[in-house]
C-alpha cells in the first residue's frame, strides 16, 4: 500500500515539477473560460451599469435614480457632470444619461421633458437598453404626475398632502406586486450557460491528463527506470495501481485549483456543489486514467502513446459537447453517447446549475463512469506488461 | 570463500543474435569481480539477467543461495543495480529520487529519508540534495544513478560501466566508493571498458566476448599469461584475447 501511495505520490509530484504541464492544465483552461465568457456574453440574464449624471434641483431625479437601481441586472452609478465628461473622453465609459435641473419642474408640470443622453458611438448595446429603460421609467414617473394632478383636480377641497400620501400608497402596491410578468419560453437550442461552459472546460483539461496517464509507463520505459523498478519489491499489479491513482491524484490537484478559482470569481453554486463537483471530477479522472492506462500499455513509444492519447481527446471532447449544444436526437446525440464528457458534463453542469447534490438525477451517468472504470481497468491490466523484455 | 553469485551456462538470444553465449562464473562474498569486454560482448544482457530483470534463455543463477527458478522476489531484497544507462526522473531532485526508488525497495519513509541523507553525503552531493536531476552535470548524474542503487545496502551491487564519461575527479570518487563498500562487506559486479580501472579495482577479472567468457582470473594471472606480470599491462592482454577488429 504504501509503496503504490509511492508511485502515485511520484507521478504527482511529477507533474508539479513540470511546469509546462501545470500550466497546460490550470492556467489555459482559466484562459479559454475567459476568453469563452467573453465571446459568448457567459451569462444568460441582463446585465450592465447606467451612468448617471443627476443635475435635477427636485426630487424626480433621484427618484428615477432609485427606480433604475430596482430593475434586475441594473447597476447605477452616479458621476458628476466633470467625471462624465473625462471618462467619455477616455471611452472608459460610453453612455452617460444626464437629468437636465429642471427635470422635476419639467415632469411634475406636465411639460415635455428631456433627458440628455451623452455617448461615444452608438453607446454600446447595454447603454441603448439602460437608456431605454431610463426612458420608460420616466414616462411611468410623468404618467404618475398627471395622474396626481387629475386626482386632485377631482378631490376639491380635501388637503393635498392626503391625496398625494394616498395616490402615494396605491401606486407603491402596484408596483410591489407587479401586474405583469414575463415567463420565458426558450425555443431552439439554448445559448451555453457559464456552469455549462466551467463543466466542459473541466472535464477537457481533465481528458488532457489521458496523456500523461498514457506516457507513464512508456515513458519509464524509456528513462530505463522501468527496469530498475523492476529490481525492486515494486510489484507489476502496485505499479499499475499506483499509476491509477496517480491519474486521480493528479485530477484531483487540478480541480481543486479551478474549482476555488471559479468559487472565489464566479460562486455560481455552494461550496458543498464545488466539493461534489471535485469528486465527480476524480471519477471521471478515474475513467480517464484507465483509458491512459490501457493506452499505456499497448503504446511501444511515449510517441505512440501520445497521439493515441490525444486522438481520443479531441475525439470525445468535439463529440461530448463541451461547448455546444447536442440536440436531443440526431447523429450528435447518438455520437456524444459513446464519450465520457458527455455523462462527466451532465452531472458536473447539473450539480452547478441546480446548486446541489443530486444523486437521483445523475445516476445513469454515474454508472456510466463507474462501469467504464472498472471495465477499462480490467482490460488495461491484463494487458499491462512491465517486461522490458524485449 | 562463500559464493554470493552463482551463475551456471547462461544463454541470451535476441532473435538471431546470441548475446550471452554459455556464461558461467561466480562471484565471492567482499568480492569485486570484473566484467570486462569490448562493445556488444553481452555485459549488460549478462546484467539485465543476473539482476532478475531478463529472463534467461537456459541456465541457472543463484544470489545468496536463493535460486532464480523458485522465485525472483527474495533476490530483489539482496541486490542493488546501477544501469549502464542513467535510470532517474530528471525533474525531481537527487534527495526525491533516491527516497523514491529506497521507498521501492522497501523502506519506511523515515528509513529513506535517513538513508537518502547518507547516500547523498557518500556521492558527494549533499549541497544539491534539493536540485532538480535535470540541472546535474554528466557526473553528478552517474553519481545519483549509483546512489540510488546504495539506498536498500544491498549485498550485491551490479555496476554497469559507471564511469562513462565523466572526469577523473569523479572516477576516482567512484572508486574510493567502491573500495569502501566492499570493506562494509559488500560484493560488486563491476563492468568496464577501462582496463586500468578493471585492475586497480577488481579482486578478479573476467573478460568476455562474443557473449562468452574467454578468459577468467586474477589481474595478475591474466598478465602473467603474456608475461611478466609488472610489465605486461591489462589492455594488451585484453587485446590479445579479444583481437583487433571493430566491434558492433
Ligand atoms: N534488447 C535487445 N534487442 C536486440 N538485441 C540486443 C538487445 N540487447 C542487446 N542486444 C544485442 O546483444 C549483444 C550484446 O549486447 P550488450 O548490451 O549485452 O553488450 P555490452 O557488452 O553491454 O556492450 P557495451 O559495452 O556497448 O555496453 C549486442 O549484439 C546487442 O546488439
Ligand atoms: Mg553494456
Amino acid at each position: 500500500m504504501a509503496r503504490i501511495l509511492s508511485v502515485a505520490g511520484l507521478e504527482v509530484r511529477r507533474f508539479v515539477a513540470d511546469r509546462g504541464d501545470l500550466a497546460l492544465s490550470l492556467i489555459l483552461p482559466i484562459a479559454i473560460f475567459a476568453l469563452m465568457m467573453g465571446a459568448f456574453g457567459g451569462g444568460s440574464s441582463f446585465s450592465a451599469t447606467a451612468f448617471v449624471v443627476n443635475l435635477d434641483e427636485g426630487r424626480m431625479g433621484a427618484e428615477l435614480v432609485a427606480r433604475l437601481e430596482q430593475v434586475e441586472g441594473v447597476r447605477v452609478k452616479l458621476l458628476d457632470a466633470d467625471d462624465a465628461a473625462r471618462r467619455l473622453e477616455s471611452a472608459s465609459v460610453v453612455n452617460v444619461i444626464v437629468l437636465p435641473a429642471d427635470f422635476s419642474e419639467r415632469l411634475s408640470a406636465g411639460q415635455r421633458t428631456p433627458i440628455v443622453v451623452r455617448r461615444r458611438g452608438s453607446g454600446g448595446q447595454p447603454g441603448q437598453i439602460i437608456t431605454g429603460i431610463a426612458r420608460t421609467i420616466s414616462q411611468e414617473m410623468a404618467i404618475e404626475a398627471a395622474a396626481g394632478r387629475y386626482v386632485q383636480r377631482l378631490a376639491g377641497d380635501i388637503p393635498a398632502s392626503r391625496v398625494s400620501e394616498a395616490l402615494d400608497q396605491a401606486l407603491d402596491a402596484a408596483r410591489s406586486e407587479p401586474q405583469v410578468v414575463v415567463s420565458t419560453e426558450v425555443v431552439g437550442a439554448q445559448g451555453v450557460s457559464v456552469n455549462r461552459m466551467l463543466a466542459g472546460i473541466l472535464v477537457m483539461f481533465l481528458m488532457f491528463s489521458v496523456t500523461l496517464s498514457a506516457r507513464g509507463v512508456v515513458e519509464d520505459r524509456r528513462l530505463g527506470t522501468l527496469e530498475r523498478l523492476m529490481t525492486t519489491r515494486l510489484s507489476a499489479n502496485q505499479l499499475f495501481v499506483g499509476r491509477f491513482v496517480a491519474g486521480i491524484g493528479r485530477a484531483v490537484v487540478q480541480t481543486a485549483i479551478l474549482m476555488a478559482v471559479a468559487y472565489v470569481l464566479l460562486r455560481s453554486a455552494s461550496l458543498a456543489a464545488h466539493v461534489w463537483v471535485l469528486l465527480l471530477s476524480a471519477l471521471f479522472a478515474a475513467a480517464v486514467s484507465a483509458i491512459g492506462l490501457l493506452i499505456s500499455a499497448l503504446a511501444r513509444t511515449p510517441d505512440q502513446a501520445t497521439w493515441a492519447a490525444v486522438f481520443a481527446t479531441m475525439v470525445m471532447s468535439i463529440f461530448g459537447g463541451a461547448f455546444f449544444d447536442l440536440g436531443s436526437s440526431g447523429l450528435f446525440d447518438v455520437l456524444s453517447r459513446f464519450t465520457l464528457h458527455r455523462y462527466a458534463i451532465q452531472l458536473i453542469d447539473g450539480t452547478l446549475a441546480s446548486g446541489s447534490i443530486d444523486w437521483l438525477a445523475g445516476r445513469t451517468s454515474l454508472l456510466v463512469l463507474v462501469v467504464v472504470t472498472v471495465g477499462t481497468l480490467t482490460v488495461a491490466r491484463m494487458v499491462f506488461g512491465v517486461e522490458a523484455a524485449r | 570463500m562463500l559464493a554470493i553469485l552463482e551463475a551456471e551456462e547462461l544463454h541470451k538470444s535476441f532473435g538471431d543474435t546470441a548475446a550471452v553465449n554459455g556464461v558461467s562464473f561466480s562471484i565471492s562474498e567482499r568480492e569485486i569481480f570484473g566484467l570486462l569486454g569490448p562493445n556488444g560482448a553481452g555485459k549488460t544482457t549478462t546484467i539485465r539477467m543476473l539482476s532478475t530483470v531478463l529472463p534467461p534463455d537456459a541456465g541457472s543463477v543463484s544470489i545468496a543461495g536463493h535460486a532464480f527458478s523458485d522465485g525472483t522476489a527474495p533476490v530483489r531484497q539482496l541486490i542493488g543495480v546501477c544501469p549502464q544507462e542513467l535510470a532517474l526522473y530528471p525533474e525531481l531532485s537527487a534527495d526525491e529520487n533516491l527516497i523514491f526508488f529506497g521507498r521501492m525497495t522497501g523502506l519506511s519513509r523515515a528509513q529513506a529519508k535517513e538513508r537518502a541523507a547518507e547516500t547523498l553525503q557518500r556521492i558527494g552531493l549533499a549541497d544539491r540534495a534539493g536540485d532538480a536531476v535535470r540541472t546535474f552535470s554528466g557526473g553528478m548524474k552517474r553519481r545519483v544513478n549509483i546512489g540510488i542503487a546504495l539506498m536498500s545496502r544491498p549485498r550485491l551491487l551490479f555496476l554497469d560501466e559507471p564511469t562513462v564519461g565523466i572526469d577523473p575527479q569523479s572516477r576516482n570518487h567512484i572508486f574510493e566508493t567502491v573500495l569502501q563498500l566492499r570493506a562494509e562487506g559488500m560484493s560488486v559486479l563491476y563492468t568496464t571498458h577501462y582496463m586500468e580501472e578493471a585492475d586497480r579495482l577488481c579482486d578478479r577479472i573476467a573478460i568476455i566476448d562474443g557473449g562468452s567468457i574467454i578468459a577468467l582470473g586474477t589481474a595478475a594471472d591474466l598478465k602473467g599469461r603474456l608475461g611478466d606480470p609488472t610489465r605486461v599491462t591489462l589492455e594488451e592482454v585484453f587485446l590479445d584475447l579479444t583481437g583487433q577488429s571493430l566491434r558492433d
